[in-house]
């Protein structure tokens, strides 16, 4: 778990060809549905700016391709991954206990376990979430977040 | 100069306890708002509204007009501190801002960057709202769909400016922003277009959860690699004394925030444009001067412009609001519902009819430019406590800042997942040294532009020549793009024939 | 050390649950017991807003409910997005929303989603609004007859509007005059604001539009209007002297615009006889019939809640027949 570990993945190529995968899919979808210009008002159709953007798209990405084509992987850390991994987990707590349990939950296992912080450090960063939650968000800007499958289930709906 | 002696009317009407009072509560509350990730002046100036209907109108609309204007300095607080922008005009002051707090180590002295230029911003935009008075809201709409087209391709040559090293990768990305914006409701035909079945794609990819992704958090996990560094941040300088800026600072933040200033107001004025693409603007157009420092590197600058921008594009957008009742703005036009519900009516006759309230709003936003300024400049040694928390500590608290700021903005957590999305994408495209500054510029300004050429070409038949030349201001814009487009052409003929050396240049 | 961890966690578990919100006490009447979410589909300063914010008004300053309403402008995706959140609220927040429903957003909706009538609790229906054409200063047009015979020169015109209904006004109107798009071009706007700026910049020649969102620039000599699209002129003092397209030989454009409150499907009885009380204490209010229906030039027209379900449901029902949409 010490997130060291370095793998290389050749993103400079990947992403190129990703660029070109959804230039392709707006240039068909566009051409498709849309076409591209309406000769009976002599008018742009919705499809117009789309399908020029994802022919640019397209070009840029080709070019992009040939660039790089030579280089090599680009390392990454799975250290770096533990902030959406932790975020996803965040979120799935989310809509099942609700945001506020979650949100404790989140912060202590964070801190004290995986940081190995103090209680007390903990429980200030947990406490200052909160303030942000409740307080701040749900009370003074009346954003109501999500209470989860558990809290639906207490509210009775 | 009749304007000014109407502006000093305005003065005698705010100079009364109620109303400094109303200036003061929504200078503060346009601070705190501002600064909350995900709300922006929008929201604040909606939740807010309903407190003012004991008011009297003019009170009434002082409170809101300080909040809306004071929002404008709070956003750059958490740009700076946690390079996640409190609302969208600030995404340039994060580009520069952050990198200064950080890695050069001078967080107080960009957060009075910030404050300083934004002041500057709003009193130029100010003066000329006063000096132009109505005729400014006239000027604007002399900007027609053909103008705005042409004026939109202009600004769009700017991402030219902001793509850095690699212009393959950084259009690259401006293009699959654009085309990230354009899913959703086609406003021309209302019809939906790229949503692959998906309601939420329906709506649209909203900017602000976007624009937290991309750059909060994406920043969360690159801050990773350095969690365990022991020394973060800086440890000294963290009072007032330690933030001043220098006479060399002043030196370098006043021509880009009086540029900007000039030029924010004018976009201020236009229909549809706002603050976030005035600071953009702004900050392409810096990158056609000299900075200092590279921007995007921490230079003063990039904040100046960004913040000035923004600030004056707020003061810009009174105009079409007080002289014509159309709002530049999501937030000028709950302002303009505020004016309905006070039993005033917006519109062409408000000027006339109502000097008082006119001419007591201009007079109140100078007065919460001031306010803000002098409030905000106060709490710099408070915020500068929070860069000493351990990075540690702050990533998992961030990222429960990164969730309610995209839950908040867009009420759903198709929003967050957006976020998520953009920030891991984020991550990626930086490490590979793509800068996503040009793809946000890029999200921003396509859906404008895209519109007004539709709407153009309807209003011409699809006669390309009469959008670049029906008036004289699109014949100048024309002209404008023209030169902005063959520059680099004709230099690189120039260079190569011999006929002209490049000098060293930064950035 | 533990004790105090346990009390901190106690307290926040207790916000919790007080931050999930309150709901109404037991099964008898309702009143609201949080902030009302009032969802306006289009841009503040149209025509919708003005209709939202009215409403709000009146049901303030006269006391028909002491609930703190918040107008919340979700134009996304057309206004669907908005439609789709309100239609999908459930919980204590249910009760407490409403949204300013009108025929220009049944008729997206049913067009480009499959979002409809039934996802949503209809609580009542205000008023009947109709459209006119105006021209500006800078306007070549200054009246309708001056627009009948260019068009007959075939010169082309071009007309401004909002999303909606003008759209769909729009397309009754060039059937009727029988001239095509291309002659008689429309572009679409966010707002009725939005397409005003144009026509005051002198961008478009024409603004199709609701008298509300236009009288203010009647009032101050910025634009004039040239026909009502209705059978009859309008009846206030603003467009009394205004024709009605019947005068020039031409059918009424008879697009039914009428404008109404509906609230999530999951809005409890109790709640949606309580809003539908409040709006009809509101339509019989001074303010509401001379402040805001005659003053528009609007037909005021209340339905409660079950006469508001069956005729908004009938016109949903001939609307997906004419587009084809009717299984």
């Amino acid at each position: 778990m010490n997130g060291k570990k370095v793998v290389k993945i050749p993103t400079l190529q990947i992403i190129p060809v990703i660029g070109f995968i959804i230039g392709l899919v707006f240039f068909m979808v566009g051409m498709g549905d849309f076409g591209f210009w309406n000769h009976d008002t002599n008018t742009p159709t919705e499809g117009f700016f789309p399908i020029i953007i994802a022919t640019g798209l397209m070009i840029f990405s080709v070019m992009a391709f040939l660039q790089n084509i030579r280089k090599g992987g680009v390392e990454y850390r799975l250290l770096n991954w533990y902030v959406p991994l932790g975020f996803v987990g965040l979120l799935a707590g989310i809509m099942v206990i609700g945001t506020v349990p979650a949100v404790i939950v989140f912060e202590i296992l964070w801190c004290r376990f995986y940081e190995k912080l103090s209680w007390k450090v903990t429980i200030i960063a947990t406490i200052f979430c909160l303030i942000m939650v409740v307080p701040i968000f749900t009370w003074w800007l009346t954003v109501d977040f999500p209470i989860g499958i558990i809290g639906n289930l207490i509210m009775g709906y | 100069m009749e304007n000014f002696a109407m502006l000093f009317h305005g003065f005698s009407v705010v100079f009364s306890l109620q109303n400094l009072g109303a200036c003061l509560l929504g200078s503060i509350l346009g601070l705190i708002v501002g600064a909350m990730p995900g709300i922006g002046s929008l929201a604040g100036v909606a939740l807010l509204l309903p407190l003012t209907y004991k008011f009297d109108p003019t009170t009434a609309i002082i409170m809101l007009g300080a909040l809306y204007y004071s929002n404008m300095y709070g956003g750059a607080f958490s740009a700076i501190l946690l390079n996640i922008p409190g609302d969208s005009p600030a995404v340039l002051t994060a580009v520069d801002g952050y990198p200064m707090a950080t890695v050069k180590k001078r967080p107080g002295q960009a957060l009075m960057t910030a404050n300083a230029s934004s002041c500057i911003g709003g009193i130029i935009g100010m003066l000329i709202l006063v000096i132009l008075g109505p005729a400014l809201a006239e000027l604007g709409l002399k900007f027609g769909p053909a103008e705005m087209t042409v004026l939109l391709l202009v600004a769009m040559t700017s991402i030219g400016w902001l793509v850095g090293g690699n212009p393959v990768q950084g259009l690259l990305l401006s293009f699959i922003g654009i085309l990230v914006a354009s899913i959703g409701m086609d406003v021309q035909t209302g019809r939906p277009r790229f949503d692959f079945g998906n309601i939420y794609l329906l709506g649209g990819v909203e900017f602000i959860p976007f624009v937290i992704g991309t750059v909060g958090f994406a920043q969360l996990m690159q801050l990773m690699d350095e969690k365990d560094d022991v020394v973060h941040a800086v440890t000294d300088k963290l009072t007032i004394r330690g933030s001043m800026l220098t006479a060399h600072d002043w030196k370098r933040l006043t021509p880009p925030s009086i540029r900007a200033g000039v030029m924010g107001t004018f976009v201020g004025v236009l229909p549809g444009a706002g603050a976030t693409a005035a600071s953009f603007l702004a900050y392409a157009m810096q990158k056609a001067f000299k900075s200092e420092e590279p921007l995007g590197t921490g230079a003063i600058e990039g904040i100046a412009a960004s913040e000035s921008a923004n600030n004056a594009a707020a003061a810009g957008s009174f105009a079409p609001l007080l002289a014509l009742g159309i709002p530049g703005s999501g937030t000028g036009a709950v302002l303009l519902g505020g004016l309905m519900m006070w039993g005033l009516n917006p519109g062409p006759l408000l000027f006339q009819n109502e000097p008082d309230f006119a001419w007591g709003l201009i007079a109140s936003l100078f007065i919460s430019n001031i306010v803000a300024l002098a409030i905000s400049l106060g709490i710099i040694p408070v915020l500068l406590k929070i860069l000493k928390v351990p990075v540690r500590v702050m990533i998992p608290v961030i990222m429960i800042v990164c969730f309610l700021g995209a839950y908040a903005s867009t009420y759903s957590m198709f929003g967050v997942i957006v976020m998520l999305i953009s920030g891991v994408c984020g991550y990626i495209f930086e490490k590979n040294d793509y800068s996503t500054a040009p793809m946000l510029l890029a999200f921003v300004l396509a859906p404008l532009l895209e519109d007004n050429m539709r709407k153009a070409f309807i209003a011409t038949a699809g006669d390309i020549s009469e959008v670049f030349f029906s008036s004289g201001i699109s014949i100048v814009l024309t002209t404008v793009l023209i030169v902005i487009c063959a520059f680099p052409v004709v230099r690189t003929i120039l260079i190569k024939t011999g006929k002209y050396t490049p000098k060293k240049k930064s950035a | 050390m533990k004790r105090r961890i346990a009390i901190v966690i106690m307290l926040v578990a207790a916000l919790a649950v007080y931050a999930g919100g309150s709901s109404e006490g037991g099964d008898g009447a309702f009143t609201p017991s949080r902030d009302v979410t009032w969802t306006c589909t289009s841009n503040p300063g149209g025509g919708s807003d003005i209709f939202t914010q009215e409403i709000k008004d009146i049901i303030m300053t006269h006391g028909i409910s002491d609930a703190n309403i918040v107008i919340d402008y979700v134009t996304d995706g057309g206004g669907e997005v908005g439609r789709l959140n309100v239609s999908r609220t459930t919980g204590p927040r249910a009760n407490h929303t409403l949204l300013t429903f009108n025929s220009g957003d049944l008729m997206p909706m049913c067009l480009n989603t499959d979002n409809r009538l039934e996802n949503f609790t209809p609580i009542a229906l205000m008023a009947v609004d109709n459209h006119l054409i105006l021209t500006g200063d800078l306007s070549k047009y200054k009246t309708f007859q001056d627009v009948l015979d260019a068009l007959a020169a075939g010169e082309r015109i071009v007309i401004a509007g909002s999303k909606g209904d003008d759209i769909e006004t729009y397309n009754e109107l060039i059937a009727e005059l029988g001239v095509t798009a291309n002659q008689f071009a429309y572009t679409t706007n966010d707002s009725t604001s939005t397409a005003i700026t144009a026509l005051l910049g002198g961008h478009v020649d024409l603004v199709l539009g609701k008298p509300a969102a236009c009288e203010q620039y009647i009032l101050a000599g910025r634009m004039t209007p040239i026909v009502a699209l209705a059978e009859e002129r309008f009846d206030t003092d603003l467009l009394k002297d205004t024709p009605s397209i019947t005068e020039f030989g031409y059918e009424a454009v008879d697009v039914p615009n009428w404008r109404g409150v509906v609230a999530p499907k999951a809005m409890s009885d109790a709640a949606a006889d309580f809003w539908s009380e409040v709006l009809r204490q509101v339509s019989e209010t001074e303010d509401w019939l001379v402040g805001y229906v005659e003053r528009n030039g609007l037909v005021p027209q209340y339905l409660d809640r079950e006469a508001t379900v069956q005729y908004m449901a009938d016109f949903q029902a001939d609307y997906l027949q004419k587009i084809g949409k009717d299984k």
